[in-house]
């Protein structure tokens, strides 16, 4: 199986929120009205001035929320959906605190809260079938496709002149279907390529996306990389400090008893000790 | 009388004089006693939700930034005192070794009972033991605590041992206190650590000033600097309670060792500030700045001014309140790290609510309480430490101890 991805090209996306509906609708949640994201909505459709960017869990390549997880609750799929685990999952949030995106939410009211996010359409990608999003966006600002062929096209698409009228694929790369617009011109950026080691869902737009919200200042590795270096020592500390205080212990209790050592003023005021 | 009757009156008369008199501050404990575990209560009968003011936004309140983050930092006198005395055999500090881990063993206890509350499925905690996920600092985190927590214990049994008079696994226990101190040392190294390298992936969404590759090293060396402040306190609160007199001279020695580990972190922190290009942001007059020089003054400048004296540190009013401004600094840097450094930068999304503030309170409450009792019942100041032998123990007949004669005058 492929590695899949979406790609979304907020300069054909009309806020229609057809994806947000056909989510609720594939998930089996309530549809009360999507204000933000929450345990009943697993994506939003964001309006920034005159462009809406969509939410969602952008399903990292490394994903941080697996790193952090204490009981590996979190795992990458070879489809690409990072799914989390109820069974193991103990609820202290670490994933909700450490996510770059901030994209896992919680089932605050719930006596047995779930962690709760955007599952990739799990149940149809694994098996190399659209995410519901993605077939339900009737302009193609969300396309779905094989990882390295929807790179390719976010690459191609950043290449249009501006103002010609271009051919876009709708719903899916292969799906045949596409549809004719105007290229607005793009931001020479493919947000989610690089971030954090890469994600399985890409943006593309007119503009510097990682300007709106918190996208800004996110390294181009894992973060699991900055964790590492802390983490990797503790074998080493575990062993070297065994030695030293075994040995200390042995060096000092042998001074004291040749004698070589006071038995009690190591340490005290002049005078003070008994 | 049969031993256990013995043991069992005892108790009953410490707390019936618990009771006997009651006081202002009983009554605020009683009151503190009441609210908290009401609040526990609701929180598990309504939520999370309910009970806290924690969101997708802002999921660590509190409840970690407090309970769990300082309440480990306090509690690392279990581990620096019980190191220097048996592993660096300075016998100096005997007297205090037992109150230390003591309070270290109540401290780690009050931890778990604080993550308990917190945890959304706290039914789950176990799975930390059946599912490993090695390159988590919060499994290495709580790994560490779980372990520490039978080493405390363990170190702090012949204690209760000597009390039962069980001659067999007190001297058991007594035999292994070299690997349990040692062992105790190093799972307090990593854990102290690893609480700072909690916030290494979240750096984006954390002020510089809190954030730091070093977090790891800043967190283990303010924890051990703390310890000697908490040892300070402690001592000062244990006497008062007990009616004892202050074992000035160990302080003092403790006091010198603190003034050394102040100036060592003062520096570190302004070093790695230094190296993060933003030392001279701090003094810029805005918000964040005035947070970082409340938590230095209390942390480092204040208590260092008090105690570099000699005279100053043989004075215990001032050695008290140095140590309790260290103390105090100490907690709002845990919790500038935990809660204002990511409030800077995502916009004021969060302030503990009633309900999460009282059942901090309310743990803190508890372990004083705890402390209070285990100290008169048991016998803690007994400066021959763990190799006393069993034939100098002769708990006098009748269930009076010196203890209670004394809480009796």
């Amino acid at each position: 199986m492929k590695r899949k991805a979406l790609l979304i090209d907020t300069t054909l996306c009309v806020g229609c929120e057809a994806c947000v509906w056909a989510c609720k609708e594939g998930h089996g949640l309530s549809d009360d009205s999507p204000g933000k994201r929450n345990d009943n909505t697993y994506t939003t459709v964001k309006e920034y001035n005159d462009i809406y960017v969509r939410e969602l869990c952008l399903n990292c390549e490394d994903p941080t929320c697996a790193a952090v997880c204490p009981v590996g609750a979190f795992t990458k799929q070879e489809a690409g959906a990072v799914l989390w685990d109820e069974k193991k999952c103990l609820g202290c949030r670490y994933c909700i605190q450490a996510c770059p995106f901030h994209i896992p939410t919680y089932e605050w009211s719930s006596l047995n809260p779930k962690v709760v996010k955007c599952d990739f359409c799990h149940d149809l990608t694994s098996k190399g079938e659209s995410t519901r999003c993605a077939s339900s966006c009737p302009t193609g600002a969300t396309l779905f496709g094989d990882r390295d062929a929807i790179l390719a096209e976010a690459r191609r698409r950043l290449k249009l002149k501006k103002g010609a009228v271009h051919e876009f694929p709708v719903h899916t790369l292969d799906s045949g279907d596409t549809i004719k617009h105007e290229a607005l011109g793009y931001y020479p950026h493919i947000f989610g390529e690089t971030e954090v080691g890469g994600t399985d869902v890409f943006f593309i737009s007119d503009r510097d996306i990682r300007e709106l919200g918190y996208f800004n200042n996110l390294p181009d590795y894992a973060l699991r990389h900055r964790i590492e270096p802390a983490m990797g020592v503790i074998p080493d500390v575990i062993v070297t400090a065994g030695i030293f205080f075994y040995g200390m212990n042995w060096i000092i209790n042998r001074r004291i008893e040749n004698g070589v050592e006071p038995k009690t003023k190591i340490f005290g005021k002049k005078g003070e000790d008994k | 009388m049969s031993l256990a009757k013995e043991l069992y009156l005892e108790a009953k008369e410490i707390v019936f004089d618990h009771f006997r008199t009651p006081t202002f501050w009983k009554v605020i404990f009683w009151a503190i006693l009441a609210i908290g575990s009401f609040s526990i209560v609701y929180r598990f009968a309504f939520g999370l939700g309910a009970s806290t003011n924690l969101s997708d936004e802002f999921p660590w309140g509190l409840w970690i930034g407090f309970d769990v983050m300082t309440g480990v930092g306090l509690a690392a006198g279990g581990f620096t005192i019980s190191g220097l005395t048996y592993i660096f055999n300075i016998k100096k500090f005997r007297p205090i070794v037992k109150p230390a881990i003591l309070t270290a063993m109540l401290g780690y206890i009050l931890v778990v009972v604080g993550l308990l509350v917190d945890l959304g499925r706290p039914w789950y905690i176990w799975h930390m033991i059946i599912y490993w996920n090695i390159h988590s600092p919060l499994f290495e985190v709580g790994t560490c605590v779980l372990l520490y927590n039978i080493v405390l214990i363990l170190e702090f049994s012949p204690v209760v041992f000597k009390k039962l008079r069980w001659s067999k696994a007190f001297h058991a226990v007594k035999k292994i206190t070299m690997p349990l101190v040692i062992l105790g040392v190093i799972l307090s190294t990593l854990h102290q650590s690893s609480l700072g390298s909690l916030f290494l992936p979240v750096f984006t969404q954390m002020h510089p000033f809190w954030y730091s590759p070093l977090l790891p090293v800043l967190f283990y060396l303010s924890a051990v600097m703390t310890a000697f402040a908490m040892v300070t306190v402690e001592s000062n609160i244990a006497a008062r309670a007990l009616r004892k007199q202050v074992e000035i001279g160990v302080l003092a020695v403790i006091a010198r060792i603190l003034v050394v580990l102040m100036a060592l972190f003062g520096v570190i922190r302004l070093i790695d500030l230094y190296h993060q290009g933003i030392l001279p942001q701090i003094f810029q007059a805005n918000e964040a700045s005035l947070y970082f020089w409340i938590e230095y003054s209390f942390m480092i400048i204040i208590p260092l001014i008090l105690l570099t004296s000699e005279k100053r540190r043989w004075n215990n009013t001032i050695l008290f309140y140095a140590a309790a401004s260290t103390v105090i600094g100490f907690t709002i840097h845990r919790l500038n790290v935990a809660v204002t450094a990511r409030t800077l930068i995502n916009g004021d999304l969060y302030s503990p609510s009633f309900m999460e503030l009282m059942t901090s309170v309310f743990i803190v409450a508890v372990g004083m309480a705890a402390y209070g009792f285990i100290s008169k019942y048991f016998d803690l100041h007994d400066e021959s430490g763990f190799t006393t032998e069993l034939e100098e123990i002769n708990v006098p007949k009748g269930g009076n101890s010196p203890q209670i004669q004394m809480a009796k005058k």
